[in-house]
């Protein structure tokens, strides 16, 4: 066996050109999975992330009744109380909204809405929105002065600036409609032109004014989960630790059967994007060592001349592939660790592909995702597929008349 | 040089297992690209035909500025378009029917909510759209004064259901303002939540008195006989009302965001199909680069008789070509055949997403493919380029052998 192994290491160098080519269909094939599935993965990942965003959340803690009925007679009663909780759980990110239907109303223009208030801070780490502001900026913490952040859309529809004052309408919790003036000092732009038109950003302190909520109470606490985080071990957890009567915790796959569709979708689309790649790699893999070995056969049937047995042959080409595969995983691993690191920092804008997509902002900017568990059964898949396409050839060739091997040129 | 094709021709088949390892590789490649583009681009296809038939029809005819700007001052006269003339003109304009849309406040005992109010002509609309025709509960509109379709969320929202009555307070056509107690017959799912948590449909009639409309309208709604071809159609009428101050949109151009996902989707595939084409590529490249090591004896004996380096380039270029021409060939062949099998045999969706799209009100029960011919063209351009780049180097090579050493090389 070890002499087999320094046979099989030095086989490899003996010839380094058909070696080379070798490594490198290894290094390819795996760079180009590893850059395709960081991809793949980063892509639905990222479009499913800002749907889930767009309706709420991963997770929606809300009042009991919410997500049947939304409306503001549904609301958490004792915020402080919950955010103690949330507090509690590690990494979770989450931020209190406080959402009513309502109208916007510009000097010449009025439009219906859903007004969203929000803890300017913490809602920067839940929400793309803060990132997407294509004109002027976002809600301050204070929210001292009465200030708006709207879509581009909907600005345009309203006839309304920067700087400008809108009024918005909404019925407060005695059914009476209450109004407050508001300056305009941020647009957003997402990839959803309809959500742009129909949606308003302010402090949560005037948004609780507008609708009669006390300093304790909002409408849901939107929690959102980092990729690695399991979503029903979450919402389970959370279900735990907050008293679920008074409160509903839905998860977004509970809450919007169109999206959790779309998800699904886009997850048989994957599959279908993977298994591609994979017979592409599986080809050029099979080719590439079944091309090699039969151009040995020569030389194998002198070894066997010399007496060494057919399984030792065997034995001695699977070693060569697996150090071949080692070297070559190792190369594409490390080429495509760097493509990924530099892919992360710097993003893939896909204006560049076409100028359709520069109406996406930020959104246009893809980068990439590692998922582990994918990228470990792709390197076992092939390895799989190298030992696979060695089989053939090495039964053939260790099976080879000598004299005919011999003979062969 | 014809000897040099056979030559070649000859070559590609003295190595069988290469040969068809290789072809194999690109065949398998065009067809995958192929197969997938086409699922891409005929779920879109099928998508954009829902919506163009659930709501906005295939070319509305509106004020300049309507719009943008959704509102009723920029409304137009119900007979400002002749639609007899243009229907007599353009065979292609099978149907119109006439929409007034504006805003208002509706409120039921217990609460209130924005809406968008819908006026349709209920016979005509028919022929245009789906949103209002079947409503998920209740009944459709039927020219009756008095009654509405609500959407089911916005029907949530308020608490109401059919049978219960809703008031509608609206700023009308120059600022008149209206106020109307309306009848819920029916409730709408479209699945769009647009339509869904918003509108309020009701007869046009009813519509137009509401918003001090009489005699009104906003939007001429028109069907074509081929919804593909409504960007065409759009610049033909726009053409013939030059002179009134309409502007005249194709569904295309309403709904812009059914592009931008395409276009987001499609910018997506690039970068997939870069990978997958970067594995081609190589298989190609690698199999040329061993080939040629593999016959650098038979090369040396080819030029020790005679035979010009370039000429050899030449052959292995040949050979190269023909087996790329062929595999493309029977990739194309291939997929052909299977869109053409999968359009006579769909692959029917799984139950529960059938039933997922009925629930939204689309009909959709198969995997949609697209024939369109625009699909081949990707895999086909790709794949000859990432064949023709994969051949330099090996060529190259060959212009340095010499002899000598090529036939002492075993």
């Amino acid at each position: 066996m070890a002499l087999l192994a320094k046979i099989a290491w030095r086989n490899i160098w003996r010839n380094p050109r058909r070696s080379g080519v070798l490594i490198s269909a290894l290094a390819v094939g795996v760079f180009s999975f590893l850059g395709g599935i960081a991809y793949i993965d980063g892509f639905s990942l990222q479009m499913v992330n800002a749907a889930i965003e767009r309706q709420g959340g991963h997770i929606q803690v809300t009042g009991a009744g919410y997500h049947q009925n939304p409306t503001i007679r549904s609301y958490v009663d004792r915020k402080d109380e919950v955010e103690a909780e949330l507090l509690e759980l590690p990494d979770l990110r989450f931020a209190p909204q406080v959402r009513t239907p309502g109208m916007i109303t510009s000097a010449d223009q009025s439009a219906g809405t859903v007004i969203i208030g929000v803890d300017p801070d913490r809602e920067r780490t839940v929400s793309g929105i803060p990132v997407s502001i294509v004109e002027g900026v976002y809600l301050s913490t204070d929210g001292a002065d009465n200030e708006v952040v709207i879509g581009e859309a909907l600005a345009q529809r309203l006839n309304v600036l920067l700087g400008e004052r809108v009024v918005l309408m909404a019925n407060d919790l005695d059914n009476e409609i209450s109004a407050g003036a508001f300056r305009v000092i941020g647009l957003f732009r997402t990839n959803s032109t309809d959500y742009d038109k129909a949606h308003v950003y302010l402090h949560q302190r005037q948004a609780r004014d507008l609708v009669g909520y006390g300093a304790n109470q909002v409408s849901a606490f939107t929690v959102h989960l980092d990729a690695g985080q399991d979503l029903s071990e979450v919402a389970a957890q959370l279900r735990a630790s907050l008293p679920t009567e008074e409160l509903e915790i839905l998860t977004w796959r509970d809450r919007s059967p169109l999206l959790v569709m779309m998800s699904d979708f886009m997850n048989v689309a994957n599959v279908i994007l993977v298994i591609i790649l994979f017979s592409a790699i599986a080809f050029t893999l099979a080719n590439s060592f079944i091309m090699v070995i039969f151009e040995r056969i020569h030389e194998i049937g002198i070894m066997a001349a010399g007496g060494i047995r057919p399984g030792q042959i065997r034995l001695m080409l699977y070693l060569e592939a697996l150090f071949i595969v080692v070297l070559g995983m190792l190369i594409g691993g490390i080429l495509a660790f760097a493509l990924i690191v530099w892919w992360s920092s710097v993003g893939l804008d896909l204006t560049n592909f076409s100028e359709a997509m520069h109406s996406f902002g930020v959104a246009a900017v893809l980068y990439p995702y590692v998922d582990w568990e994918h990228v470990a059964s792709g390197f076992a898949m092939i390895f799989i597929m190298v030992l696979l396409s060695v089989l053939y050839p090495a039964i053939k060739a260790s099976r080879f008349k000598i004299v005919d091997a011999m003979h062969h040129v | 040089m014809t000897r040099l094709f056979k030559l070649a021709w000859r070559d590609i088949w003295r190595n069988r297992r290469r040969t068809f390892l290789t072809m194999g590789a690109i065949l398998f490649a065009v067809l995958l690209i192929s197969l997938a583009s086409s699922v891409q681009s005929g779920t879109y296809d099928a998508m954009e035909e829902l919506l163009v038939r659930m709501y906005s029809g295939d070319v509305q005819i509106h004020r300049e500025g309507f719009h943008a700007e959704q509102t009723l001052s920029y409304s137009m006269e119900e007979d400002e378009i002749d639609w007899a003339s243009l229907k007599a003109r353009y065979p292609w304009a099978s149907a119109a029917s006439r929409r007034v849309t504006g805003f208002g406040l509706a409120s039921s005992d217990s609460s209130s909510a924005g809406a968008i109010i819908v006026g349709i002509e209920p016979e005509a609309e028919r022929e245009i759209s789906i949103f209002a025709s079947t409503p998920s509960e209740g009944q459709p509109l039927t020219g009756n004064r008095g009654a509405v379709l609500v959407g089911e969320m916005l029907a949530q929202n308020l608490g109401v259901t059919i049978g219960d009555s809703i008031v509608v307070l609206t700023q009308g056509y120059r600022n008149v303002m209206g106020a109307e107690l309306y009848a819920v017959t029916g409730l709408l799912r479209t699945g769009s939540p647009d339509i869904d948590r918003s509108m309020l449909v009701m007869s046009l009639v009813d519509a137009q008195r509401l918003l001090a409309m009489e005699g009104r309208i906003t939007q001429l709604v028109i069907r074509t006989d081929d919804f593909r071809k409504a960007v065409s159609y759009a610049g033909v009428l726009h053409a013939d009302l030059e002179d009134s101050d309409v502007e005249i949109m194709s569904w295309r151009a309403m709904m812009p965001e059914l592009e931008q996902m395409r276009t987001l989707d499609d910018a997506g595939n690039y970068v997939f199909y870069f990978f997958l084409v970067l594995i081609i590529a190589f298989e190609i490249f690698n199999t040329t680069t061993m080939s040629m090591m593999e016959r650098v004896r038979e090369f040396g004996v080819m030029m020790s008789v005679g035979m010009k380096p370039h000429q050899i380039s030449i052959l292995v270029a040949l050979g190269l070509a023909l087996k790329v021409l062929l595999a493309l060939l029977a990739g194309l062949v291939l997929a052909s055949l299977a869109l053409g099998y999968l359009a006579q045999n769909p692959i029917p969706l799984p139950e529960n997403m059938q039933e997922m799209y009925q629930d939204f009100g689309f009909s959709m029960d198969s995997v949609s493919f697209s024939t369109n011919p625009k699909i081949f063209v990707f895999p086909t351009v790709s794949v000859t380029a990432a064949a023709l780049l994969s051949m330099v180097y090996p060529i190259l090579r060959m212009r340095r052998f010499s002899p000598v050493e090529a036939l002492r090389k075993t």
